[in-house]
């Protein structure tokens, strides 16, 4: 491989990983927020049942 | 270990500066090596980053290493949900080291990997040890798991002292970071890997937090099932 070439490459396998990690663990985040906000209300109407 | 939304905020700004700056400071500030012993001199500029993902690799297998032994101790669960998440963030960063160096390795060396160099050899084996922690967490079902998770994280991590000095220790075709007797890296080029270190380990402690968010909202969500089930 050539040295830019491997230059790019490592860089761009770098960023992309850790900014898609970041992505994936963020939406994680917002669709566990959402599953607590539901259970909790769930929660709440059944304890006033 | 809670966080406010204010040290949050204070962590990523961190995080996104030094990760600027880092960027700066490797592609421009850091002159290109003038050594006819390089094959490859621009691609040694993979270095800031290989390193800096290695070192903070090591950081989270290090966090790995105390929260297991204070979890076997004290058996809270806080110590244990710590371990996890920053085993987690360290096989992510273990991966970005592991891929980087081969791709510097075959503009310098002209092949990707040498299974005979003791460095590469041991940070892989470090590499697969964490892997098969988390897919110990991930797939065991046992009251034991923490436990046997905390084992192996204490053990896992002798592998990383041994990753540090193993090109020092045994003949290896991987570079010496830390100054040797046979010379040390210029001004420049150490002020362009601080930066690097310092970004990636800001970047460490915002994922961290967010994993470590994550596990304690599984946990909520999994008690709130439960008392939904009870009533």
């Amino acid at each position: 491989m050539g040295e830019l070439e491997a230059l790019y490459l490592a860089y761009t396998i770098i960023w992309a990983g850790l900014f898609g990690y970041l992505a994936y663990l963020h939406m994680k985040q917002m669709k566990l927020s959402k599953d607590l906000k539901l259970l909790e209300e769930m929660v709440k109407k059944n304890e006033r049942k | 270990m809670k966080f406010d939304k204010k040290m949050d905020t204070m962590v990523l700004v961190l995080a996104l500066v030094f990760v600027l700056l880092a960027i700066y400071m490797a592609l421009i500030y850091t002159p290109v090596v003038d050594d006819p012993g390089w094959n490859a001199p621009k691609a040694q500029k993979i270095f800031y980053f290989h390193v800096s993902a290695a070192w903070v690799s090591f950081l989270a297998f290090g966090v790995v290493f105390i929260m297991s032994i204070l979890y076997l101790a004290k058996g809270l669960k806080k110590w244990d949900d710590l371990a996890f998440a920053s085993a987690e963030v360290g096989v992510v960063f273990c991966t970005l080291a592991i891929v980087t160096g081969p791709i510097w390795g075959s503009a310098e060396w002209g092949v990707y990997w040498r299974w005979e160099d003791t460095k590469l050899t041991i940070t892989f084996v470090l590499w697969l040890i964490f892997v098969a922690y988390l897919v110990l967490r991930g797939g065991v079902e046992s009251e034991d798991k923490s436990r046997l998770a905390a084992i192996f994280g204490i053990i896992g991590f002798v592998c990383v002292p041994l990753s540090f000095v193993s090109s020092r220790i045994w003949q290896s075709m991987h570079p010496n970071v830390v100054a040797t007797s046979e010379g040390s890296m210029s001004a420049e080029t150490g002020m362009g890997l601080l930066a690097g270190v310092v970004a990636f380990t800001f970047l460490y402690l915002f994922i961290l937090k967010k994993r470590l968010n994550i596990i304690e909202m599984t946990s909520k969500i999994e008690d709130l099932k439960e008392k939904i089930g009870g009533l």
